[in-house]
């Protein structure tokens, strides 16, 4: 009976001792990606170039890229922040989840998430299209503060849409938005005329103005992009100083436990400055620029700050 | 156009891995797209990523096939179950089942191969020699062309209630209300969501097509026959082969609608987001206003014109992609993704830059079509007779498991479940009462494009409503919504004037 007993207590203390093991161990399963917009856009893209190199990092399981688009991105963030913080929902964070949580009355903010890892930052640009009369941003700042301008937005409280509002109301400009539930439906516009102006990340506009559809009027950026080197900063024409860009990271829901939050951490780091990652990403237009989850808070909270200070300007203006 | 790497490519195409890779490709896309729930957009989702490892001309050649083949495979489902195997295909078996039923069904598979294979190779090719000139068409609409083009669309719903438009009129709005639920796309606000964050994003369309036509044939085989439609009818008449091979005076009297289907497919299709269903049902409303009552009775012309205009958009949604690196839909959005990862980027140089791939491409969509044929035939050699060999129960059993699963499938929930059960009940209401289903589906697809394009031709306007009478384009297509709409009165008062007079 005792050795009975016995073996029962061992081989129960070793199945207890085996289930805190698997708990520990990260990652199981496959990994589900949401993305926050349809598929085809820059998030979306990129999203979908992290889950091909993300196996080698994760023990070969997969991440599930989910696209969840809507409400200019409250859904698949509302999703993800309501997620259960096991490490196997992943949200593609992007600018807009400040915007979101500053002006709508979602049930999430900033705290509601644990950021990992910040891949790419990507400046806003200006653009029209390539027979525009608007060939360089002088001639476009003053007709927008003459007759006002149409322009083109992936969406109401994007932050296109803010940069829009923040510079109008610096400038003393009008623009009359065009709202659309994407960036391909923002070039479909411009190209055909439809809208005189449009405001986007200079990832999603090098190749089209490469093809010679649409020109760049400016990058607001500290700098010229390497991928644009002939485009001048806003700066260089104005010389007034103003910046202004989206981010493209990667989040979990807030309340990770430390040890899966390490993993996914350096996992992330190693699939996001893996070469191959990289050369992907600039074959298909983008820089990488890698910062890990401490540096990518930071980021945030700087950007909110700046973001509060500009966002009176959607409630007086939309 | 670089004739040399045209035939370079057209030689490279049909090598052996090349035309393998296809032929799996296409045989892969007839079967996900004859199971409801599961189609190309998702099938693609799934390979895009695998393709990744693949040489470029091993992995074209099988997203091409799949993609060219999903929505003719969504025909074999619609002739014999009545249950659309993709949304394409909802039209198809309004005719298609009649015909069935008639025992016909052979004849009815015959004829969506062949419409599929003719507009499918020549939309190909028209892809191929003029892609920069239709991209250029499509750039022509703007907003206010949106919402005219939307609009012209849903006017086709009138003619669709077998001559009762109370019922197709009721469908219709439903579905717009329907279309109502989630976030507004202008403001973001919530209508009709009770503050449940599943209903934010609006019904999801695929469980919703499930429910409608899937289960709903389940729950008519629980129920018994609702008058006199029942599916053991169909079973009866074994499918010879010669059935399905058309006589040339059938050929003859179909190739108009084949034609027209075509141009609309391809003149429709090449926009990106209207697409599809406003292809189909313009097509299908042609052949209506055509043969009046005899439509939708088993009318050869009533599958010829749908199956004819979705493999036509099939290729010409390609247009905005490899000609201005838009993507027209979603389908084309993972494609481009594709080719980014092969380290092209479509646009105008995609021909000059890297022709050899560019043109493989091109040349796949009219190997595809073509190659739909023979395996189109011998489906549907297979299919009719295994389904005919499955008793009643274990068929229903086994369409309810498939639905199941294709509605869980799409985002990964019991949400789509639900989804697809509620629909299924309000489905098989509709056929009691004999109201039509196709007015509801394609309200629902249309109410979002419709809202966008109005609220952003009003800002374009600054709120001046006569923006879509002062665009040539918009105009002209809300005056023949206008005729449409008033089609039915002035045949009513000619019929009226008429038999008076006698």
């Amino acid at each position: 009976m005792s050795v009975f007993n016995a073996r029962l207590t061992l081989a129960l203390v070793t199945l207890t001792a085996s289930g805190i093991l698997q708990a520990a161990e990260y990652p199981q399963k496959n990994v589900n990606y949401i993305v926050p917009f349809a598929a085809g856009g820059a998030v979306d893209v990129t999203g979908r170039l992290i889950a091909d190199n993300a196996p080698n990092a994760f023990d070969d399981h997969k991440f599930v890229v989910k696209n969840m688009p809507g409400g200019g991105a409250v859904i698949g963030q509302t999703y993800v922040s309501s997620a259960p913080a096991d490490g196997y929902t992943l949200l593609a964070m992007t600018s807009s989840i400040i915007n979101n949580s500053l002006t709508k009355s979602v049930s999430y903010d900033l705290d509601s998430f644990t950021p990992l890892a910040l891949y790419n930052l990507d400046p806003e640009v200006i653009v029209t299209a390539a027979d525009s009369q608007l060939s360089d941003l002088q001639h476009f700042l003053d007709a927008a503060a003459d007759q006002g301008l149409s322009v083109a937005t992936p969406g109401n409280g994007t932050s296109h849409h803010i940069a829009a509002l923040a510079l109008a109301q610096e400038k003393g400009l009008e623009f009359r938005f065009v709202h659309n539930a994407s960036a391909a439906m923002q070039l479909q516009q411009l190209m055909g005329d439809h809208v005189q102006a449009s405001f986007m990340s200079l990832g999603e506009a090098v190749g089209p103005a490469q093809d010679g559809n649409i020109t760049i009027l400016a990058v607001m950026d500290g700098k010229r992009s390497d991928l644009a080197p002939d485009v001048p900063t806003y700066q260089e024409v104005t010389g007034d100083d103003f910046q202004w860009g989206t981010f493209r990271g990667i989040a979990a829901p807030a309340g990770l436990s430390d040890a899966v939050e390490a993993e996914l951490e350096s996992r992330l780091q190693q699939v996001l400055t893996s070469s191959e990652f990289v050369e992907r990403m600039n074959a298909a237009g983008y820089k990488v620029d890698y910062r890990d989850g401490e540096a990518f808070s930071r980021y945030l909270d700087t950007t909110a700050k700046k973001m509060q200070e500009v966002l009176p300007l959607l409630d007086t203006q939309s | 156009m670089d004739y040399a790497a045209l035939l370079q490519a057209g030689l490279h195409a049909i090598s052996l891995w090349p035309l393998l890779s296809l032929l799996a490709g296409v045989s892969l896309g007839l079967i996900v797209g004859s199971i409801p729930g599961l189609n190309d957009t998702i099938t693609l989702a799934v390979l895009v990523p695998v393709t990744f490892a693949m040489p470029s001309d091993i992995a074209f050649p099988l997203l091409v096939g799949v993609y060219c083949s999903a929505c003719f495979g969504g025909a074999f489902p619609a002739i014999l179950l009545k249950i659309p195997g993709t949304a394409s295909s909802v039209l198809t078996a309004i005719d298609g089942y009649a015909m069935t039923r008639r025992g016909e069904a052979g004849r009815a598979l015959g004829i969506a191969t062949y419409s599929s294979t003719f507009a499918g190779v020549i939309s190909a090719l028209i892809l191929l020699f003029f892609a920069p000139l239709l991209a250029r068409y499509a750039l022509e609409f703007g907003p206010a062309e949106y919402f005219s083009l939307s609009v012209l669309g849903l006017s086709t719903v009138i003619g669709m209630g077998a001559g009762n438009a109370m019922k197709s009129a009721l469908s219709c709005l439903l579905g717009l209300l329907v279309a109502m639920i989630g976030m507004s796309p202008e403001s973001g606000f919530p209508r009709f969501t009770f503050g449940n964050f599943w209903l934010f994003e609006g019904l999801p369309l695929t469980p919703i097509l499930i429910g409608l036509f899937g289960l709903s044939v389940v729950l008519e085989m629980l129920v018994g026959k609702p008058r006199g439609d029942t599916m053991s009818e169909a079973r009866q008449t074994p499918i010879r082969f010669t059935d399905m091979l058309l006589p040339w005076s059938l050929v003859r009297r179909l190739l108009p609608t084949w034609l027209s289907a075509t141009a609309l497919g391809n003149l429709v299709g090449i926009l990106p987001g209207a697409g599809m269903l406003v292809a189909i049902y313009m097509a299908y409303e042609r052949v209506r206003r055509r043969f009046g009552e005899r439509c939708g009775q088993g009318l050869p012309e009533g599958i010829a014109a749908p199956e004819a205009a979705n493999n036509s958009v099939v290729s010409s949604s390609m247009v905005p992609l490899l000609s201005l690196g838009i993507p027209g839909n979603s389908t084309s959005a993972l494609f481009l993704g594709a080719l980014l990862i092969q380290g092209l980027r479509p646009g105008p140089g995609l021909f000059s830059n890297s022709p050899d791939i560019a043109y493989l491409i091109v040349i796949c969509f009219v190997l595809a079509n073509l190659m739909m044929f023979p395996v189109g035939l011998l489906l549907a050699r297979i299919v009719p007779n295994l389904i005919r060999a499955v008793p009643q129960p274990l068929l229903a059993a086994a369409i309810a498991g498939l639905c199941f699963t294709g509605a869980f499938a799409i985002g990964n929930s019991v949400f789509g479940i639900l989804v697809a059960l509620t629909f299924g009940v309000i489905g098989f209401g509709f056929n009691r009462m004999q109201v039509p289903l196709s007015p509801f589906i394609l309200a629902l697809v249309l109410a979002p494009v419709i809202e966008r394009a109005f609220f952003q031709s009003m800002s374009l306007s600054q709120g001046s409503p006569s923006y879509f009478f002062t665009q040539p384009l918009s105009a002209t297509m809300l005056l023949f919504t206008l005729a449409f709409l008033l089609w039915p009165f002035g045949k009513r008062y000619v019929l009226q004037r008429r038999a008076a007079r006698r």
